[in-house]
């Protein structure tokens, strides 16, 4: 399918901003006001982030990194100061659509294929560490 | 950890409490490939044998989507009277769990293809329309089997075996808006609306929606609140309901559970329960510290979906007569009342006498066989009516060879007996067994007067007026006959020839 | 014979291989034999794949003898950043968690190059995960610029950079996230485009930010990242984000090279303070240059440029902690702490930690606070938005002028471990090329001078609309054939990190 006015008048999203179709579940962080966007993030926030991300970071890492991205984050939050009342997101910048493929079976990799390179195999499985619940 | 949840009775909670309900149902569509690989989707492969770098997750690997998945979906987003959206994208949502490839599953959060719908429902006499809130596109997760525990449970499993067969697999995730003011009638409109929900994706063609292999799976959600309060409580959100039952099931106990606390003055948690098929119970999930941050984004591999209307239009009208539409139109011409339309469908006859009537039999002769002689038949074979060896084109014709004289009904059932016994069409078994009716006037008529004259008492009754009496007379040549003459017209013979 | 073949071009490569003045399987081993002498100081490669490039060298030479005639690539040696899948050879992305993986499918890429005949030396040194403009976050130790040893090479494609300017390879493959091929081709003193987003597929490029990344050309002609460009390029049904159009004529362009009457900016945001005052001075000079050789140049303001940063570190990150969320030790790489008494979140989680480095970490966990509830529409959400008002701000530029022109990269190659412990210092870095990314535009960068202060290379950096990538190559030929006028011989001769 050809791309729509591509390059001089990108189809940007028309979507409006962001909204939750269903009501947030409880989080960890109280909703940020933008203006007062964190320009610090505290070491619990850092460790909270690590373990939504599974990375068991070290003490070190985390007293390390807590004052590093705090910097970062400060220099991110510029971006609110652009005025950006009714302008939409930009998630895809080519403008492209409806791109699709037939329902028309392809040839698979193959068991052994699939399996030669996992760590750990059973049954023609891929074998992991007990699975403690729903993730 | 066992907890053993205190119980209100459920009509006594019905008399304090109004519940609202809620059910999310996964479909998985029968295409050929999967939603976003050209993986085939054969149930039961052997493990693993149906992946390649796409459903694996592997790094680099690139989803594209398959058109007949979003064909499906609105197929049944139009069943569903929603509205079709004219642009929509999918988003990725973000957690971790070994059956998941990516650690991330492609799904739609707030821009689904199908929005706002509904589905009528008939429970008893009652009416529900039931709101469809969304119907939504996703791809399937694989499947683990936890090793070494007690019962293949993840509790207590030692480590767990995980085949991505099924990953991948387009699912479509039907969501209702919140069900209200159903009362006591609240666990069969849950087990009403699946099924109905089920039989029209089937008549759709887009699933074989099975529930026992996992291409339908249902959620259950329910919330209590003191009656006239104009409240909602808490909803809790139940899984691992596998079966219709369960679903009714599932929602009576949570009512039950869920009067306990509120009479013992507790608070509800919102909470993802876990519905157990061996004692109708449902448990907590995992207690998390934290609950669950998805990170939804729109997924960036992906571009928009915006179905052209005259794709839309095209697929609306290739939709099959939704199966409530059929029910009503069959209603009306068999001239049935609502309860024998019911009787119909708890006995899962009505496909098989609908087709029966299609291969010339009266609607009230297709009826009578189904429901009486062959339900029968399945209750002592330990099978469904389906599951009979004999077919509506069959049943059709044995009713025809009754109109026609050539049986009775005695002879009937025999002729359906040597059917189901694999001897043949019910000419054939006719033809085999030499059950035609004796209908040769002159071995009758001797028949009749051997009779008579072995009965001169009750001829004599006879004469005198007493019709009633022929009886034994009647008998006595069916006897002769070998049960093979028509019983009415043997009866008329008699009674010309005693008048 | 063997010094001569490194030195030549893929142009002049390709020709001599046509005409069989010279064997697919001697171009190969002159490559290979140049790799073996300057590579241990160089660290170019992560994996060199000795047999294979002469099994296929001797595969295109067996073809051209039977009469057959290959096109243009075939036997041409390419360097390929091991951030592609390649059978048969492993594929890390400069990371221990990936250390040994041995993918069972080619990236499209790869493919269009064996398809091409293009021998695939090996697999070359690059941040992790692509993830750095230096090479320093590589889990294999960094690559050295071959002007200067002791100084990057940019990154995140600077083995790739580093091969071909050391004459390891003619021609090497990279990925442009934020300016990972142009800054360290501009470091490097080559040539390094980003094609137009969805140009060429990301099938088989393992994901940094997916609507960011794209996969480039690197040579040291903008001929021969013209022809390494037309190979690679063009639909692929296996990427939905892949457009399919015709790839722009590049080749052609590159041969043009004449900018007689093209209107060219300067944008006034890709200035000013941060910037080395030999790099804004040999800026200033191609300028004029460009001017003298007839194109018409005017100033053109980009307002929302500055926040270009700001908002691709946010929205890298975001899209790269879901990316990246996949190595959990379950189906491949590397997996710690699986001693029978841990269940899999701790192995991810111990895995997850000993397998990534800084700053892979560092993103990830930004990425996931920017999408956290509560927290997407002020950052992720507000980003994609910046995001909308720079492609506006192109949109206009676009308007006005034909191409846009900035220095590649604020500063000449800095010394290795400088930036190091300095995440944000490191960032600048992509000051310039960060706009086209975020845009989906295609961009170029051409060498233009040795910065005064310390003789390095500084480089021109040209800026195209979407799909218009003749244009800038067109723009990049001209400066080009002027700027070796003016030095008599190609810049890259004055490479003295090497010796010779």
């Amino acid at each position: 399918m050809p791309p729509k006015d591509y390059g001089n008048g990108l189809i940007a999203d028309s979507l409006p901003p962001h909204r939750s179709a269903f009501p947030p579940g409880p989080t960890a962080f109280p909703p940020a006001h933008p203006k007062m966007a964190c320009m610090s993030i505290t070491r619990d926030e850092v460790a909270h982030l690590a373990r939504l991300a599974r990375i068991a970071l070290s003490d070190a890492e985390l007293d390390h990194l807590a004052p590093q991205l705090g910097q970062i984050i400060a220099a991110v939050a510029q971006v609110q100061e652009v005025a950006a009342e009714g302008i939409p997101p930009t998630s895809h910048a080519t403008g492209l659509t409806n791109v699709y493929r037939d329902d028309v079976p392809i040839p698979c990799l193959g068991p052994d294929a699939a399996l030669d390179q996992a760590p750990a195999v059973e049954e023609q499985r891929f074998k992991v560490p007990r699975i403690l619940g729903e993730g | 950890m066992t907890v053993i949840d205190t119980l209100v009775p459920f009509d006594e909670a019905m008399l304090r409490y109004e519940p609202v309900i809620g059910l999310e149902t996964h479909v998985e569509l029968g295409t050929r490939t999967k939603m976003f690989c050209g993986c085939t989707t054969i149930f039961g492969a052997a493990p693993n044998t149906q992946v390649c770098p796409v459903c694996l997750g592997l790094p680099g690997s690139l989803p594209v989507v398959n058109r007949m998945a979003i064909e499906y979906t609105i197929r049944i987003g139009l069943a569903l009277n929603c509205s079709i959206a004219p642009w929509c994208r999918f988003a990725r949502k973000n957690y971790f769990y070994p059956d998941m490839p990516k650690n991330f599953q492609i799904s739609q959060y707030d821009e689904p293809l199908c929005t706002n719908g509904w589905l009528d429902v008939a429970v008893d006499d009652q009416r529900v329309r039931v709101g469809i809130e969304r119907v939504h596109l996703e791809e399937d997760t694989g499947k683990s089997l936890h090793v070494g525990g007690a019962t293949g449970r993840i509790h207590g499993a030692e480590y767990s075996l995980v085949d991505y067969n099924r990953a991948g697999i387009p699912l479509v995730e039907i969501v209702t808006k919140p069900i209200e003011g159903t009362g006591a009638a609240a666990p069969d409109v849950a087990r009403a609306y699946v099924t109905e929900l089920r039989d029209l994706v089937r008549a759709l063609g887009v699933s074989d929606v099975r529930m026992e292999e996992g291409s339908l799976r249902s959620d259950v959600n329910v919330s209590l609140a003191p009656r006239g309060s104009g409240r909602w409580g808490k909803r809790t959100e139940t899984k691992n309901v596998n079966s219709l039952r369960s679903v009714e099931r599932a929602v009576r106990f949570e009512i039950e559970r869920q009067a306990a606390v509120l009479d013992a003055g507790g608070r509800v948690i919102q909470e993802t329960r876990h519905f157990h098929e061996d004692s109708g119970t449902t448990t907590s999930g995992r207690s998390k510290e934290e609950a669950q941050d998805y990170r939804y984004f729109p997924e960036p591999d992906l571009v928009p979906v915006a179905p052209p209307a005259e794709w839309v239009e095209q697929i609306r009208a290739t939709l099959p007569e939704a199966p409530a539409a059929r029910r009503a139109r069959l209603q009306a011409e068999w001239g049935l009342s609502d309860l024998d339309m019911a009787a119909l469908r708890n006995a899962g006859a009505l496909d098989l006498v609908a087709e029966t009537v299609a291969a010339g039999a009266s609607p009230s002769d297709a009826r009578k066989w189904w429901l009486g002689e062959l339900s029968r038949h399945a209750h002592d074979r330990g099978t469904d009516l389906a599951g009979l060896a004999i077919t509506p084109a069959d049943v059709a014709r044995v009713a025809e060879l009754v109109a026609s004289g050539t049986l009775n009904d005695r002879l009937a059932r025999e002729v359906i007996d040597g059917v189901l016994d694999g001897e043949g069409t019910p000419d054939e078994v006719v033809a085999a067994r030499g059950l035609a009716v004796v209908s040769d006037a002159g071995a009758l008529a001797a028949a009749v007067d051997e009779a008579i004259a072995a009965h001169p008492d009750v001829a004599a009754r006879v004469r005198d007026g007493k019709v009633a009496a022929v009886g034994p007379l009647v008998g006595a040549v069916m006897r002769a006959t070998g049960g093979k003459a028509d019983a009415a017209r043997v009866r008329d013979l008699i009674l010309e020839r005693l008048s | 014979m063997t010094t001569e073949l490194t030195r030549m071009t893929a142009a002049e490569l390709s020709a001599a291989l046509a005409s069989r003045d010279v064997s697919a399987t001697e171009v190969t081993r002159a490559h290979l034999d140049r790799i073996a002498a300057v590579d241990d100081r160089v660290h170019a490669f992560l994996h060199v794949a000795a047999d294979s490039a002469l099994a296929q060298a001797g595969d295109i030479d067996a073809r051209r003898q039977a009469g057959e005639r290959p096109g243009p690539l075939a036997g041409v040696p390419v360097a390929v950043k091991d951030v592609f899948t390649t059978v048969g050879m492993p594929t890390t992305c400069g990371s221990r968690i990936l250390e040994g993986w041995h993918p069972p499918y080619d990236a499209t890429i790869t493919r269009r190059l064996r398809q091409a005949g293009a021998v695939i030396l090996g697999k070359t040194n690059m941040d992790e995960f692509a993830m750095g403009s230096s090479t320093e976050n590589s889990a294999f130790g960094p690559s050295h610029n071959p002007w200067d040893l002791d100084r990057v090479p940019g990154g995140s494609s600077g083995g790739s950079a580093a091969a071909v300017a050391a004459f390891e390879a003619p021609l090497a493959i990279g990925t442009d996230t934020g300016g990972s091929i142009r800054q360290p081709a501009a470091v490097c003193g080559i040539v390094g485009t980003k094609p137009t987003y969805g140009g060429s597929s990301r099938y088989g490029v393992v994901a940094f930010a997916s609507s960011l990344d794209t996969p480039g050309p690197f040579g040291r002609t903008v001929l021969d990242a013209a022809l390494l460009h037309e190979a690679i390029s063009g639909h692929d049904p296996c990427d939905s984000t892949s457009i399919d159009a015709p790839v722009p004529p590049v080749v052609a362009a590159a041969r043009q090279a004449d900018v007689a009457g093209m209107r060219i900016g300067v944008v006034t945001e890709l200035s000013g303070e941060g910037y080395q005052p030999g790099v804004l001075s040999r800026f200033a000079e191609a300028v004029e240059l460009l001017e003298s050789l007839g194109a018409k140049v005017t100033e053109v303001s980009c307002p929302h440029f500055k926040y270009a940063l700001p908002a691709y570190y946010l929205i890298a990150p975001s899209e790269c902690s879901s990316n990246l969320a996949r190595f959990d030790a379950m189906r491949y790489g590397l997996r710690v702490g699986d001693d029978g008494t841990r269940d899999a979140e701790e192995v991810m989680a111990l895995t997850r930690e000993r397998g990534f480095g800084a700053e892979v970490k560092r993103r990830i966990i930004l990425g996931t606070y920017a999408l956290s509830s509560g927290y997407y529409d002020a950052y992720y959400g507000k980003a994609q938005q910046v995001r909308t008002l720079i492609i506006r701000d192109f949109d206009a530029a676009f308007g006005q002028v034909d191409v846009l022109v900035s220095p590649t990269t604020p500063t000449t190659a800095f010394p290795i471990g400088e930036r190091v412990d300095d995440p944000m210092a490191m960032y600048l870095a992509d000051l310039c090329t960060i706009p086209s990314d975020l845009a989906g535009n295609a961009a170029i960068s051409v060498p233009c001078a040795l910065a005064p202060e310390d003789g390095l290379p500084v480089g021109l950096h040209v800026m195209a609309p979407a799909l218009a990538d003749d244009r800038m190559y067109r723009v990049a030929a001209a400066a080009e054939a002027a700027f070796t006028a003016r030095w008599g011989q190609p810049l890259i001769a004055q490479a003295k990190g090497l010796g010779s």
